[in-house]
């Protein structure tokens, strides 16, 4: 009894945060851990746990899992840079062009987002689909001579792709946007800058900090993803989260699916790592131009 | 900085411990449940969907007042890697694909049945006994039969096809040139075993012994297929056959029969062909795992899924088709005759379930070099 | 002129206008037919609520939202409790690491996530159900409610806890009177997240929920592989009303900044 109540007087922080530290270490970096370690398990049929090796992982290095890889580095890839491209001008827009409507923008901004993953597949399959919106207005349009069925192609992915993480782009640019210094747009309109010259050389590098968050909550699911391939491209690529998710729950090989998995995980630290660099000389680069 | 005192730091390690042991107590709960208070008036089911119907189950817990559950699982791999995990513990009747059987019978997990118990099991025809999966039914009871056929539109390709081949699905650009039809699109099962044993019985006239060089060949075929492939799935055929959106798909007879049974207009839009090569037969077995603890209900469940009466409706609901000879008629007149039981006295290689002679890994590498670009 | 200048302006307009129908074209349309009386799913032919009398009466949907709704609600509960209780903590004790562990759950692919804790539950044998899934989605959860509380806290005025200290009152007291209700709005915004988040959540609950229970994504998912139905129409819809209602409260109390704004 004395010792709860001096729990409770004294080592009442150390209670209060327990539960989300265990939960932390116990739910995920051990998981990971867990995913790590069992990538050098050699696992057999028949007699169980064997010893330890490196033969997943060979397996892995050979060049048709690198070609997965691959595949999903490059959809991620595009996917992300589509979302830049589309997504910064609608952040500048919102950030400096609207005033009054801002709540509302921002709140349609994120709706969509909000709604189920599948849900989003499946409201774009109900679209390109052979008799869907889409099919039937270039029909009519006379554009195409017979519907078409505009899913289970790459194509079709990558519209799936853009449409759910493009608002992951807009908002962390249009928050750095937001809070931009106005005054500097004014500094620089003072000495004598084009708004074009403003937008290069003042906002564009300012906003990086947001490019970058913008890029990371993009990338990072897109390179995981694998609903989206699956339902959109009617499973016929093979992507690195498509390829993990059959070695667990369709070919019972684990181990090659925790080799695969960690490293997908070592090749997105060192990408995070390579673009916080990148990111980093850039605007070095950028103040020394600058300064000329 | 406050002195390191010792005292302190283990009462909070030991509350740290302490937090963590009940947060596990809690994930360990129906475990615990489980063990200590299962009825023994239940028996679980593990099953593909559509081959046994809801109804079915009702009428069984009603007539012997006993509860089934049911978990339903998506691929025979699924399976296996759930039953692995805790050796069964948990389910006691599985009903499951040919194959699986020799697989789940070498890792111990069957319990022997006595065919005593069941009294529909002398009606079951000799053609769906005695495989090699199970020389001689002791850990398997058979439950019904598919088999792998074309289901075409006759919209498309005509009331007949001439040349009933395989080719019609993986030769699908030359053919329609050959034949004056327009171009079209195919659709494939989803599972890469179906599709290996499909490939080597059109390319190569067999499906035993394949060697390396034969998986090259079949792997040449299916990248060049793929090309004119809508799809690889195994659920959607009704789909893409109503939506027009390929012509032909290489499918399941339970799906078209299914179709045709309950909607006339099927009948006169779509046929079901087995092709000359051959085709993959698929039966589902009923298996009773080791870790069962009420096999009495077991037997009595399967004996009731297994008789006429339930075969009947269950035909009629999901396409399958029976393995008791008795049934074989009732509902089978009102459909095409592709679906009338094959040649049942031989057991050839034409006819013939998967082996599980193939190498998985090479089966993986092979799948995935055909799904990489 | 003035040509000049205000063309640019326009094709931004109409640039931003594009995107915006962008992302509400797939929605309007899946809306639309959700209504839609004719049992042919693209052909239109009157108004109609069958679709969504059809929901009413499939029990498995029914069951899977109950699950939702439980999951959903058990995690919003556990993930808003500890991740506060964390944040309150870090007044007395604050170790590096204290926040710093909660980035990565926003950062790792979900399918990592999955994975791992499927790996870790067979591993340790914890049998996948409802306990399992609840985990899940509390860490999810707590990757949001630690940096959204967290900021909030930083903005409280440390003089009052000190005060309240002063007064006599132990930590316990403090925590309960004083800090909780400054808290709440904090409370409020990243539970309306986290319950969010859980219902839409799709990749945790395809891993980690077992056999034996399902939750709407995964329900919906399975629906989605057999191709198309329109109660699938009339369930998104619902779904996406109650995102939009919870969207807008969030909306309200400008949380999304603090979400973000923490890389």
């Amino acid at each position: 009894m004395k010792i709860l109540k001096r729990i409770f007087r004294e080592d009442f922080p150390y209670l209060l945060a327990f539960p989300g530290i265990i939960w932390q270490l116990f739910f995920l970096y051990i998981p990971l851990l867990i995913i790590l370690i069992f990538s050098f398990r050699n696992y057999s049929e028949g007699s169980g746990f064997v010893g330890w090796t490196f033969s997943h992982y060979s397996k892995i290095l050979k060049p048709i899992y690198i070609s997965v890889t691959l595949n999903s580095f490059i959809l991620a890839s595009l996917t992300s840079l589509l979302c830049l491209f589309i997504g910064y001008p609608v952040a500048y827009f919102l950030a400096f062009r609207v005033k009054k409507l801002k709540m509302l923008f921002l709140f349609l901004l994120v709706l969509p987002s909000w709604t189920n993953i599948i849900v989003e597949v499946y409201a774009w399959f109900f679209l390109l689909e052979k008799r869907g919106l889409i099919s039937r207005i270039l029909y009519s349009l006379k554009i195409i001579s017979d519907p078409i069925h505009m899913v289970n192609n790459s194509f079709a992915v990558l519209l799936g792709m853009v449409y759910c993480f493009l608002p992951f782009m807009i908002l962390p640019i249009y928050i750095i946007l937001d809070k931009m210094d106005r005054r500097l747009f004014e500094a620089s309109a003072d000495l004598g800058g084009s708004k074009f010259h403003t937008i290069k050389n003042v906002v564009l590098p300012l906003s990086y900090p947001g490019i970058f968050t913008g890029f990371l909550l993009v990338f990072v699911p897109s390179f995981g993803e694998f609903a989206v391939p699956a339902l959109l491209g009617g499973a016929k690529k093979a992507y690195w989260g498509t390829v993990i998710v059959d070695k667990f729950l369709l070919l019972r090989d684990w181990e090659t699916g925790f080799a695969l998995a960690s490293i997908g995980i070592m090749f997105l630290i060192v990408f995070f790592v390579f673009a916080k660099i990148l990111f980093f000389v850039l605007r070095k680069v950028f103040k020394k131009y600058k300064s000329l | 900085m406050k002195k390191f005192n010792l005292k302190n730091f283990l009462l909070r390690f030991l509350l740290f411990v302490f937090v963590w042991g009940f947060i596990l107590l809690c994930l360990y709960t129906p475990k615990i449940y489980n063990y200590f208070f299962r009825t023994t008036n239940s028996i679980n089911v593990l099953m593909f969907t559509d081959l046994i119907s809801q109804k079915t189950i009702e009428e069984f817990e009603k007539k012997t007042g006993m509860s089934v559950f049911v978990t339903y699982f998506e691929s025979n791999d699924e399976l296996l890697a759930k039953l692995k995990i805790d050796g069964g513990r948990g389910y006691d009747l599985l009903l499951t694909t040919d194959y699986m059987i020799e697989i789940l019978r070498k890792l111990n997990l069957l319990k022997q049945i006595d065919h005593s118990k069941i009294s529909n099991v002398a009606d079951i025809d000799g053609f769906f006994l005695n495989r090699y999966f199970d020389p001689n039914n002791d850990y398997s009871i058979p439950y019904s039969w598919s088999e792998y056929g074309l289901a075409y539109s006759k919209d498309f390709f005509g009331d007949d096809i001439k040349d009933l081949s395989w080719s019609l699905i993986f030769n699908a650009n030359d053919l329609s040139k050959a034949q004056g039809l327009k171009k079209y699109k195919v659709v494939m099962p989803s599972d890469p075993r179906d599709i290996l044993h499909l490939a080597s019985l059109y390319l190569l006239n067999r499906v035993k012994g394949l060697n390396d060089a034969d998986l090259e060949k079949i792997k040449t075929l299916l990248i060049k297929q793929k090309r004119f492939v809508e799809s690889y799935s195994s659920e959607k055929v009704d789909y893409f056959l109503y939506a027009k959106i390929v012509p032909i798909v290489a499918c399941e007879s339970s799906f078209l029969k299914k179709m045709q049974l309950n909607d006339p207009k099927a009948k006169k839009d779509f046929g079901f062909v087995v092709p000359k090569e051959g085709t993959l037969l698929s039966i589902e077995n009923f298996a009773i795992l080791n870790s069962t603890k009420n096999v009495e209900a077991v037997y009595k469940f399967i004996d009731f899924a297994l008789s006429s009466s339930e075969m009947f409706e269950t035909q009629k609901r999901y396409g399958i088709n029976s393995v008791n000879k008795n049934d074989y008629d009732l509902v089978h007149q009102s459909v095409d005759s592709a679906y009338k039981f094959p040649v049942l006295e031989q057991k050839t290689e034409k006819l013939d379930t998967l082996q599980n002679d193939i190498d998985l890994e090479k089966l993986d590498e092979l799948w995935l070099s055909v799904r990489v670009f | 002129m003035i040509e000049r200048r205000i063309l640019p302006k326009i094709l931004h307009f109409m640039f931003v206008y594009l995107v915006y129908l962008f992302l509400y074209l797939p929605i309007f349309v899946l809306v639309i037919f959700s209504f839609n009386d004719s049992t042919v799913p693209f052909v239109w032919s009157g108004f109609s609520l069958r679709w969504f009398r059809a929901l009413a009466h499939s029990p498995d949907l029914l069951i899977a939202l109950k699950t939702s709704l439980i999951v959903a609600s058990v995690s919003t509960f556990l993930s808003v409790t500890i991740g506060t209780c964390l944040v309150v903590a870090s007044r007395w004790w604050r170790p590096f690491f204290l926040f710093n562990i909660f980035h990565a759950n926003i950062i790792l692919p979900e399918i990592i996530m999955a994975l791992g804790l499927l790996s870790m539950f067979t591993f340790l044998k914890i049998p996948l159900g409802y306990a399992s899934l609840i985990s899940g989605h509390t860490l999810i959860g707590l990757g949001f409610v630690v940096p959204i509380v967290r900021s909030r806290f930083s903005e409280l005025d440390p003089s009052l806890t000190e005060a309240s200290a002063d007064l006599g009152a132990l930590p316990v007291q403090t925590f309960r009177r004083i800090v909780l209700p400054l808290l709440s709005p904090s409370f409020i915004a990243s539970g309306f997240l986290v319950f969010t988040l859980s219902l839409d959540d799709f990749f945790i609950a395809f891993f980690c929920s077992g056999e034996k229970i399902q939750t709407l994504s995964v329900y919906v998912y399975s629906m989605v592989r057999r191709g198309v139905d329109p109660r699938i129409n009339a369930i998104s819809t619902i779904l996406l009303a109650v995102s939009s209602l919870f969207v807008l409260a969030l909306c309200f109390t400008k949380v999304l900044d603090q979400v973000f704004g923490q890389e």
